[in-house]
């Protein structure tokens, strides 16, 4: 399955493990290179705060032609980031560049936690309550980091 | 004072009798000159073809000036590397001294150009492939001043026009029609070049890095120990509930065609993988028992996390710094579980294609149509 990996991908890899980004760990399935484990810190400051969230991160066929696919398997309450763990992030769509990397999309995403947006929202009905009852959003917010994302 | 303001205009008149138009001239209140800023580009003789890489210098000068050393700043470089730019700091730093109490505007700008010249390859690695540009290599300049591999831009092109037809091809509402794509640069979102065409750049050879793919070392200890601490957290996670649970959630939601065009990514490529899944229970696999090392990020037991009633904190400290080779490690194999749970369920559906019951969204509905996402 090594064979014919493109070095491109090798070396976001080697860069990952050796400068790891602050807050985030990525790191290769041992039997699919293409396939990430990925955890994100909820960033400081934000209702994610305290909680780790597990993503998976794969590279298709044509990356980094294509965008990696990305998603959350941690519940988290968030109004871009649907029941699936689906992220409405417009790098992973058509505003993807093959000038970005693993490491960027994760920034990115990292940066979604900590400013999200109902007003593009992917999960309406948490859109919905961020946008009239913004407190109340974040209130669940910070349960569902403490219910579902601890670390420990 | 007035004095001084004298000597630097008369310098930059000088300067810009040498270099024409090049140099701009910034000016502070009452038009007192405050700096320049030069568009610096290597010595080609005139040849602009030749000129692969450039930076815009800015020299800010004191009120001081000359006795005081001028400040440097190197602006929208294109193709230089880090170091190259970092050398042309040293430099700069070194021929102010030499030159403190005399002109040095027009001598900072022969240290950028010579450093230019001597390095008029681009040294930053191209953006698409990640390696650098050998001797050999063919590498193509957008008008942004970009390089890349022709092969690597070429293939660019042809997917951004293989995307374009594909859409073209697709029936879409009148609301969502969009303009046609102008193609952008990669690494600057600027239009590139119409002339620029994939079937010429794709002429050209491979980049030479790329074309020896050396073997990927997934049994390294730092990454199983990584891979191991992920699956722990995944396990912790899935015990208390905090795992989205795909096939629950598909049963209770509808879901839109999306879904599977979704996961055929983390399907397709894990074929291997799903012939050795069980069929319907989460992968149990064996964690390869190795010394569990920290994950590079502040776990909340580290950080100011809220301390729980029970003893986690030190529950985690154990995780951590855990005795060489103590921790049973037979756990549910965090993502590729999941994964594989769903490579079955695409690939069972006959190669990736997805049977009636998940077709209940517009053929070729895709994951940027917002629209599309899962109906409550
Ligand atoms: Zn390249
Ligand atoms: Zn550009």
């Amino acid at each position: 399955m090594a064979a014919g990996l493109p070095r491109r991908i090798i070396k976001e890899t080697q860069r990952l493990m050796a400068e790891p980004v602050p807050g985030i760990s990525a790191v290769p399935d041992e039997t699919n290179a293409r396939y990430f484990h990925v955890v994100v810190a909820g960033p400081e400051g934000s209702p994610f705060e305290g909680g780790v969230f597990k993503l998976e991160l794969f590279l298709p066929e044509e990356y980094p032609m294509s965008a990696p696919k990305v998603r959350f398997m941690t519940k988290i309450y968030h109004p871009n980031i649907d029941k699936l763990g689906r992220i409405c992030l417009d790098i992973l769509k058509d505003k993807w560049s093959p000038a970005l990397q693993i490491r960027t999309v994760l920034l990115s995403i990292q940066a979604l936690l900590s400013a999200p947006n109902p007003d593009d929202p992917l999960a309406n009905d948490v859109a919905e309550l961020w946008k009239v009852n913004e407190s109340e959003a974040i209130r669940i917010a910070r349960e569902w980091t403490r219910t579902y994302a601890m670390g420990n | 004072m007035a004095a001084s303001n004298e000597a630097i205009t008369e310098e930059i008149e000088a300067l810009q009798a040498i270099m024409l138009d090049e140099v701009m001239v910034l000016q502070g209140d009452g038009g007192v000159p405050t700096g320049v800023e030069v568009v610096v580009v290597p010595a080609t003789a005139q040849n602009v073809k030749e000129q692969h890489v450039r930076v815009t210098l800015v020299i800010s000068l004191p009120p001081e000036y000359p006795d005081a050393s001028p400040s440097i700043t190197l602006r929208n470089p294109r193709g230089v590397d880090d170091d190259v730019l970092e050398k042309i700091h040293q430099e700069s730093r070194q021929r102010c001294e030499e030159y403190l109490g005399c002109p040095v505007i027009y001598e900072l700008i022969e240290v950028v150009r010579d450093n230019l010249t001597a390095n008029n390859t681009p040294s930053c690695p191209c953006a698409i492939c990640l390696y650098h540009f050998t001797d050999t290599d063919t590498f193509t300049k957008t008008q942004c001043f970009h390089y890349f591999h022709s092969y690597c831009l070429g293939r660019y092109i042809a997917n951004c026009e293989e995307e374009a037809a594909a859409e073209e091809e697709q029936p879409q509402p009148a609301w969502m029609a969009r303009e046609k794509k102008q193609l952008m640069c990669p690494v600057c979102r600027d239009p590139i070049q119409k002339e620029l065409n994939s079937e010429d750049l794709l002429l050209a050879a491979p980049p030479e890095e790329e074309e020896n793919t050396m073997e990927f070392r997934a049994d390294d200890p730092t990454l199983v120990a990584l891979q191991q601490k992920m699956a722990q957290l995944y396990l912790k996670q899935k015990e208390k509930g905090g795992i989205i649970d795909l096939e629950e959630e598909k049963n209770k939601f509808l879901l839109s065609s999306n879904r599977v065009d979704f996961y055929e990514g983390f399907g397709g490529s894990l074929e291997e993988e799903a012939s050795l899944s069980l069929p319907d229970s989460p992968v149990e696999a064996p964690w390869r028992t190795s010394r569990p090392l920290p994950l590079p990020l502040p776990l909340p037991g580290e950080a100011a996390a809220p301390p729980s009633p029970d003893t986690r904190g030190t529950r985690h400290r154990e995780a951590t710094a855990g005795s060489p080779g103590g921790t049973q490690t037979m756990g549910v194999m965090g993502g590729t579980g999941l994964a594989t749970e769903e490579a079955e369920a695409t690939v069972g559906a006959g190669g990736g294609v997805p049977d009636g019951e998940e077709r209940t969204g517009p053929p070729g509905s895709s994951l940027n149509t917002k629209s599309t996402a899962l109906q409550v």
